[in-house]
């Protein structure tokens, strides 16, 4: 089991963060899938995600494209999470060919489910917090270009805008 | 942290020990005051040092229904146990 150290994705500021918004009620799930498939057509790609990344898993709030289990269970095990990543950073993440990536290459979603190419923006709260990110996957190697890295970090603004809206306490 | 992960498209579910952990990480000195209410709550043994799959489920959601970082620590190990049932249940028709 994790614990709760100063690694970001950990972070009870963080964690506080998840469960001040209001990411997965049915509401918000039906705004968030319309939003992954929004990414998922924008960038041409299969599947399109907005995840949380929790303290030891990481929820697929919104998703479009999800098939087999995943569509199932909606999350995944954090050890097998591309957006642990963007979230520890807080950066963008990109990976073009996950078969050849050092820190990717034997997650078995890679070699089981055969994901290869992965895009992730970080969702950064006003509060600074990484909640998760606004991502696409696909099924074969590709390179992302500007103008399409660029939109998926609009889109995952405004991901984060629409999701504040919902804060429990806006003073807070 | 606790490897779960086999090399195949396996997760092992969390434990009884997992979810101690997470009430204790987040409530902190209140942690037997919360770990009873939980329990009661999932209908659950307090004193249990393991739980079958449905009890653990049970539990997962009495500890994700809770409040604040100890609903987010539950909605992780909810999603461990959902993953583990998930690819536990396909097992079968892949092997």
């Amino acid at each position: 089991m994790t614990a709760l150290t100063t690694d970001p994705v950990t972070s009870v500021d963080r964690l506080a963060e998840i469960a001040a918004l209001d990411l997965f009620s049915p509401a918000a799930q039906t705004v968030l899938d319309r939003f992954a498939r929004r990414a998922a057509q924008h960038l041409g790609l299969p599947v399109g995600l907005i995840t949380v990344v929790l303290d030891d898993a990481q929820v697929m709030a919104g998703a479009h494209g999800l098939a087999g289990w995943m569509a199932q269970t909606r999350g995944v095990p954090l050890e097998w999470s591309f957006c642990r990543t963007p979230v520890a950073t807080g950066k963008r993440h990109v990976i073009t060919n996950a078969a050849v990536d050092a820190t990717q290459r034997d997650n078995p979603l890679v070699t089981l489910e055969g994901v290869r190419c992965y895009a992730g923006s970080p969702l950064v709260t006003s509060r600074g917090q990484v909640l998760g990110t606004c991502c696409v996957l696909g099924n074969d190697p590709r390179e992302f270009t500007a103008d399409e890295l660029r939109s998926l970090d609009l889109m995952a603004a405004e991901v984060v805008a629409q999701l504040e809206a919902t804060r429990e306490d806006p003073r807070g | 942290m606790t490897s779960y992960v086999t090399p195949s498209l396996t997760v092992e579910a969390p434990r009884v020990a997992d979810f101690r952990d997470a009430v204790r990480r987040a409530s902190g000195a209140d942690f037997e005051v919360t770990w009873r209410r939980v329990c009661s709550d999932a209908g659950v043994p307090p004193g249990a040092a393991t739980m079958s799959l449905d009890q653990l489920a049970a539990l997962a959601d009495a500890v994700t229904n809770s409040a604040g970082v100890l609903g987010v620590m539950g909605r992780s190990l909810a999603v461990r146990l959902t993953t583990h049932r998930t690819l536990a249940a396909l097992k079968g028709p892949r092997s």
